[in-house]
């Protein structure tokens, strides 16, 4: 009796393990991008990265249960203004040269929902920057595409696609940027949106 | 036809002004910093991701203008110094 529930355990801890697939997000097409918004009184920033990698594993039957991590190359984040852009990425503000990397990794699934091949949750996740760590709770929309993995490689590489798309926002002050400084120019306020495919190949 | 100096400094002075306000007239007058790229939206079509691609292109903003502007009225103050009359040719 003993043995049968092991052995029952084990099977189904084999088949949940299974069914989890491991989507890289690192895009070579250059699509993944990561917009952020600061609008203060005297001034609007916006900027961009597409320096994204990272691993979110996820059952495709449920496609809204993540886990993982997403990793930005602060580096690659991009103002239009070049010397704004010096500014941002110096010693001052986000030290790049120290803290070269910002992420986002996945603890806790909430409030799951599936509709068709897109699901919705809240993630409980730790949001690191400037080598400070925060707990944040994010909206996130998952979307699972099987098999469109070939029509972004041009047939290449046959495979599934996951999209994952959020907004949130963060203050910078809590990351230890200049806190309570500059905020007639520099909202304390980030907007944050993500819109990510990773690419799971089959082996 | 001689100019001396000061209408010399002055009319560089103006050329600058109305170059730097041409400039950032024709480019849009973006009233943001100088950009050195634009980005244009774009759409992934198998994964529906809306994303932004960069082009390089100059765009002057509030800055330049006033850099422009501040560098023509150095010039212009700068004239202010120089000696209305040209300068005599001393005869032997």
């Amino acid at each position: 009796m003993k043995i049968q529930a092991l052995a029952l355990a084990a099977l189904l801890s084999t088949q949940a393990f299974a069914d989890e697939v491991a989507f890289d997000f690192k895009d070579p097409k250059g699509v993944n991008n990561i917009v952020f918004k600061l609008d203060a009184p005297l001034e609007s920033i916006s900027g961009t990265t597409n320096g994204i990698s990272g691993i979110i594993s996820a059952d495709p039957a449920e496609p809204e249960d993540i886990e993982g991590k997403i990793i930005v190359d602060a580096r690659t984040l991009s103002v239009p203004n070049p010397l704004m852009q010096e500014h941002m990425l110096g010693a001052e503000w986000l030290d790049t040269a120290k803290h070269p990397e910002i992420t986002f990794e996945i603890k806790e699934v909430l409030n799951s929902k599936k509709e068709g091949n897109t699901g919705t949750a809240e993630v409980k996740g730790i949001f690191t920057m400037k080598g400070i760590s925060k707990e944040v709770l994010v909206p996130v929309s998952v979307t699972y595409l099987p098999g469109r993995l070939a029509d972004r490689t041009g047939g290449k590489v046959e495979g599934d696609l996951l999209v994952v798309r959020t907004n949130f926002q963060i203050n910078r002050g809590d990351y230890g940027i200049k806190q309570g400084e500059n905020l007639d120019k520099v909202s304390d306020v980030i907007d944050i949106s993500l819109a990510l495919a990773g690419a799971a190949p089959k082996k | 036809m001689k100019f001396s100096l000061r209408t010399l400094a002055r009319l560089l002075a103006l050329f600058i002004l109305s170059t730097g306000l041409s400039w950032w007239w024709f480019s849009g007058a973006d009233m943001g910093w100088t950009k050195t790229y634009v980005t244009i939206p774009a759409t992934d079509d198998v994964t529906g991701i809306q994303y932004e691609v960069k082009k390089e292109k100059f765009v002057p903003g509030v800055d330049f203008l006033a850099l422009g502007t501040g560098l023509s009225f150095v010039i212009f103050a700068t004239s202010l110094l120089f000696s209305t009359k040209n300068p005599k040719i001393q005869q032997p």
